[in-house]
């Protein structure tokens, strides 16, 4: 069995253990899961530790036939697009689960459907056949639907139900290009195939393949999601509980992200140029429009969620820019919202359990009370408003600057995003951590050692991320390159884009 | 030492740390160790500074490489130092006030529950500073650029309990991101066009018609001044010039060490440094120095006018560091650059004495900075009224203080160089800086006392640095006396260039003779009116009240931003997230799920509202979809 069988299945050890053991006591419960995902984890470095940082291409490939007719296969592969969100799973997952201690209600199955989900998510980024890839990326749906469902706040039925039909809604579209594009690749040499490292070769009719990338498109912009199909995120984070509001926010946005990046831009390049002006479009109305939306909330688990309709929108715009610089910086941007955002879940969580209202409005000095906790919050805060030296920055720029080489406008609009940001986030601070004392009878205790134990891990990945980006970078770059030029292949060579400006 | 220069930004950087985390711990002695970290990076930036003197002038520029930050493609920057000349000006003029400011927090904060906090931001703060002074490259002088600004949003909401001091922060934040945000396109600008961040690559000097500047530059003027005006948007807002010049008044709210440090002596003078850094660009654009020249000059003049309606001692020397700035961005617009550092450093003395001053005196008088309620305090707080003279004389360009020297040079480039009006209006703000200062002397510590509190003299670890300011208020302007070949002028020429021999306009002497003149005046109508007692200053007040309200309110710009931006923003935004996102886009999505509810019930004559039923739905959707496009392709 190879490492990266290993990490996808290792979480369902402990879903084994869980169904197995019936009367298991919830402190049992908890442990095993999160023993399991600590397990994962450490494998997962294993992962990271046997990359070669130099390939540009697949690694660690693991190959069975599935199903010989149609031929489907049991394909995992790793690259540099995919190596960090593997371990911003692996890292996020045991962080999640402890911050998922104070679930009181039905623990065994909230924490089968934790792991679950984890093996679905690490699935979702390993596999490179197409038909293992959308059971994966099913099979995250149930999970997450059950955790919102079952675990949520008072309208969590509704959200659920949205969140749900949103994924299916794209999902329908994805399974229809999926089986199209087998039905096409039949020409290929190796004969008819559901694996992507072959469909890159596969030469469509430029109408076809328009098509297909909008199939594969509207599939991975729901979960990104691209303005305007955000609509379920606001209601889908608002309702989740802590621990289902970080993977979604910090995991789950990045599978579209990733989709877009794997398949959207390797399986069809000139599809992706004669669309980019449009996505980029789309790009710069989320993180502007997320951004002046934000500006205006109240609850600030909703003001957390569009803040991430914005910053997924410099994901995108990285992607579509076609630079090696915007194409990194979306990549690490991937990984630095989930540290950041995933991290703000946290902290309006730890609030939340204090304070019990998400109301911005009826919160206030919370920083004379707290200082810890209050403090730790404007660190992330900060790291979300894009301060240098801080993880955030340092895509930021690299997708401004990427996106600047490609257009001057769209770049500058870009930036206007890092203002709103800061003024977002520093006024939501304000309302909560400054001012008068707004409760002075209530109790609020700082941080405890267990919180202590999940959010520091978070805090210095951010900071590490910010000071050393090389760390990621260096591994990233390769691939990045090789999807740029791909893309970039058999553009009509009248703009040398890549070449240009010392790119 | 040369290598070891990155001592003088770590050391602050391991106080932070340190009083971050065990300053309950540390107590009092929190405050003695920052300020000796202080003092010690000021030591070793001596150490440094006396090393690179030992360089010939041609090769008074050194790379300290530490390690390469982001590499993408041909992108690369790294973490690397530069000491030269001006760099080393900086971080001594940092770390050296800097100090004297850490050693007065002592027993100015004495008694502040946050009191460790207190000091792991100040050090926090001089980290950043330094990094922005001694960056090599465009990205990493914008990481200190940034965290200067991020210490300046925690200290002047240090007391955040109090609403002022919170949004005042906020807003100082904000509105200094503006320009920083432009800036960081101007940097992506620099990048694209000449392939490089690094000053070495980017800045080279000389750098004119037919010499060897990098090709992009010379061949296209447009693009120099694109960039020049770029980074000058971010050297506007954190300098507070004219029209991002609201957050400092504002920031009064934070402790008066911090209005000291940051928005006095170094923080708002990043924007003075980053032109003269960059000046090359400037220079070839040509545009972009008028530009400088004209936010300088009516920033001045501006400035010094609403100081004088002003009643909040901290909020005269507020107005008046903006007003001060003008001058430095006059004379970096005049292409005086060593003029401009020269007032940077006279000004950083000065201004630190005058607003420790000021804290002196609210530490006598229980935090009250209104100078209707002071008056004749010269009499219980002798050593504060002496040294707030000085610094004041100073200001006013009173010889034989530092700000004579430093502030007659940027009038006399002005005369000499050929700009006649330039020069007015900067003699008619250098008459109203003087008359601002008078005002403030006179009300707070002559005449007749009109507080009921007791006042008394600070203890001496507060008078001490006041002292030591004072001596720096009262010779600094020594160091740059000679006006071509003074110490710092000739220090700084590698960088900024020589200084020009005066072609026209009035001579030196008689040029120092009106400036003198025009200072002394306005000393003898500020004694006439608030320092004589013949004038009944309250009812000329009354008198005019609307001029006055004018004036005070800073000409109603900030009422303007309010009107014309803030609310309609706000407005915007909740249209956006109310109408348009709750009501437009996700209407059509429930009109959607309507729709499906709707054919589901008709065709399977069952009552949905389960998730399955949906999925089905979308299923067979699917499969249609499948059927559809399987036959047209």
């Amino acid at each position: 069995m190879g490492w990266l069988t290993l990490t996808t299945f290792l979480p369902l050890t402990g879903v084994a253990v869980l169904l197995a053991w019936r009367r298991a006591p919830d402190g049992v419960a908890r442990a095993v899961a999160l023993v399991a995902s600590i397990a994962t984890f450490i494998v997962s470095l294993r992962v990271l530790g046997r990359f070669d940082g130099s390939v540009a291409g697949f690694q660690m490939v693991e190959r069975a036939i599935w199903v010989r007719s149609p031929r489907i296969e049991y394909l995992l592969g790793i690259d540099g697009v995919s190596l960090f969100l593997v371990l911003l799973t692996t890292f996020l997952m045991p962080i999640a689960i402890l911050a998922s201690w104070t679930v009181e209600h039905r623990v065994r199955l909230y924490m089968a459907a934790m792991l679950v989900l984890e093996t679905g998510m690490l699935g979702t980024f390993l596999a490179l056949d197409l038909v293992l890839f959308f059971l994966f990326f099913e099979a995250i749906l149930f999970p997450m639907y059950l955790i919102i469902g079952g675990w949520g706040g008072e309208r969590r039925i509704y959200a659920a139900v949205k969140f749900f039909l949103y994924t299916m809604f794209g999902s329908a579209f994805l399974l229809v290009a999926i089986l199209v594009l087998y039905a096409k690749s039949g020409v290929l040499p190796g004969g008819p195939t559901f694996d992507v490292r072959q469909l890159v070769h596969l030469s469509l009719a430029p109408a076809t393949a328009r098509w297909l990338f909008l199939a594969f498109f509207v599939a991975f912009a729901v979960k990104v999601p691209i303005f305007p199909l955000h609509t379920w995120l606001p209601d889908a984070h608002t309702e989740a509980p802590t621990a289902g509001s970080v993977i979604l926010a910090a995991v789950l946005l990045k599978v579209g992200a990733y989709g877009l990046i794997r398949f959207d831009l390797s399986l069809f390049p000139e599809a992706s140029r004669s669309f980019a002006g449009l996505v980029e479009v789309l790009a710069l109305i989320g993180i502007v429009y997320g951004a002046v939306v934000a500006l205006i909330q109240t609850d600030v688990k909703r003001l957390v969620a569009y803040s991430s309709v914005s910053h997924l929108g410099f994901v995108v715009l990285g992607t579509f820019a076609f630079t090696r610089q915007a194409m990194s910086g979306g990549v690490l941007q991937m990984v630095n919202h989930g540290l950041s955002t995933g991290a703000l879940f946290l902290l309006v969580g730890m609030v939340y359990e204090r304070t019990h209202t998400r109301d911005l409005g009826e919160m206030g000095g919370l920083a004379r009370r707290m200082p810890w906790l209050m403090g730790v919050f404007l660190f992330v805060a900060l790291s979300s408003l894009g301060l240098p030296g801080l993880n955030n920055f340092v895509g930021e720029f690299l997708v401004i600057l990427g996106t600047f080489a490609r257009n001057r406008a769209l770049g500058a609009i870009a930036a206007t995003g890092v203002v709103l940001a800061a003024i977002y986030l520093l006024w939501a601070y304000q309302r909560m951590a400054h001012g008068p004392v707004s409760d002075p009878h209530a109790r609020h205790p700082d941080l405890s050692i267990r919180e202590v134990a999940v959010i520091a891990p978070v805090l210095v990945a951010i900071l590490v991320v910010g000071v050393y980006p090389r760390l990621l970078l260096d591994r990233i770059n390769p691939t990045t390159t090789r999807i740029v030029q791909q893309v970039e292949r058999d553009r009509p060579t009248d703009a040398p884009l890549v070449a240009a400006e010392g790119r | 030492m040369l290598r070891q220069v990155w001592l003088v930004p770590a050391l602050p950087l391991a106080g932070f740390v340190v009083c971050l985390f065990a300053g309950t711990r540390l107590g009092r002695y929190a405050g003695w160790l920052a300020s000796a970290l202080v003092v010690a990076s000021f030591g070793i930036g001596l150490g440094v500074f006396s090393d690179l003197v030992s360089l010939p002038d041609a090769s008074r520029h050194v790379v300290r490489h530490l390690y390469e930050w982001i590499a993408v493609g041909g992108f690369r920057v790294a973490v690397d130092l530069r000491v030269d000349p001006l760099s080393m000006t900086m971080a001594l003029v940092v770390t050296g006030v800097g100090a004297i400011i850490h050693v007065y927090s002592i027993g100015y904060m004495d008694g502040d529950p946050r009191y460790g906090r207190f000091f792991a931001y100040m050090n926090l703060f001089v980290f950043f500073m330094l990094t922005l002074v001694l960056a090599e490259n465009f990205l990493l002088l914008y990481v200190g650029w940034e965290g200067v600004g991020l210490c300046s949003y925690l200290l002047i909401g240090f007391w955040h309990e109090r609403p002022a001091a919170a949004s005042a922060a906020k807003k100082a934040f904000v509105v200094t991101r503006i320009g920083d945000t432009f800036m960081l396109v101007g940097i992506a600008l620099i990048f694209l066009r000449l392939g490089s961040l690094d000053f070495t690559a980017v800045l080279r000097i000389p750098c004119g018609p037919g010499q060897h500047c990098p090709p992009a530059i010379t061949t296209d003027t447009g693009v120099s001044t694109v960039i020049a005006l770029l980074l000058f948007a971010g050297a506007i807002g954190k300098s507070a010039q004219v029209p991002l010049h609201v957050w400092l008044p504002d920031a009064m709210e934070g402790p008066t060490p911090v209005s000291a440090l940051i928005h006095a002596a170094t923080m708002v003078t990043a924007g003075v440094y980053l032109v003269a850094r960059t000046h090359v660009l400037f220079e070839v654009s040509g545009v972009a120095l008028t530009v400088v020249l004209v936010v300088g000059l009516v920033t001045a003049l501006y400035a010094a006018t609403v100081a004088l309606a002003q009643d909040d001692f901290k909020r005269v020397l507020a107005w008046s560091t903006i007003s001060q700035l003008g001058f430095m961005f006059t004379a970096l617009g005049l292409r005086a650059y060593w003029a401009a550092i020269f007032l940077l450093v006279t000004h950083a003395f000065y201004k630190a004495l005058l607003f420790l001053s000021a804290g002196s005196v609210m530490h006598a008088l229980d935090g009250e900075t209104d100078l209707k309620k002071m008056g004749g305090l010269r009499r219980t707080m002798p050593i504060t009224a002496v040294v707030c003279s000085i610094g004041a004389l100073a200001l006013a360009g009173i010889p034989p203080f530092a700000g004579f020297f430093s502030k007659d040079d940027v009038l006399a480039v002005a005369n000499q160089s050929g700009h006649a009006l330039a020069w007015l209006i900067a003699l008619v703000a250098a008459f109203f800086s003087a008359l601002y200062m008078a005002r403030l002397v006179f009300l707070a510590f002559f005449g007749e006392e009109r507080t009921e509190r007791y006042a008394h003299e600070a203890p001496p670890v507060m008078t001490v640095p006041l002292g030591l300011l004072a001596v720096g208020a009262a010779f600094g302007g020594f160091l740059g006396a000679n006006e071509t070949r003074g110490l710092l002028q000739t220090f700084l020429a590698p960088v900024l260039g020589k200084v020009r021999e005066p072609t026209q306009g009035l001579s030196g002497p008689a040029l120092a003779l009106i400036s003198v003149g025009v200072a002394a005046l306005a000393i003898a109508v500020g004694w006439l009116v608030y320092g004589s007692g013949r004038i009944d200053w309250v009812a000329l007040r009354v008198r005019l009240s609307s001029l006055h309200r004018f004036l005070a309110r800073g000409w109603y710009v900030d009422d303007a931003y309010a009107a014309v931006l803030v609310s309609p923003a706000k407005a915007g935004s909740a249209f956006l997230a109310y109408v348009v996102d709750a009501r437009l886009v996700d209407g059509l999505v429930n009109a959607s799920g309507q729709l499906v509810r709707w054919l589901a019930s008709v065709g399977r004559r069952v009552q949905t509202g389960f998730v399955r039923n949906y999925a089905l739905a979308i299923l067979l959707g699917a499969l249609v979809l499948l059927v559809y496009v399987g036959l047209r392709i």
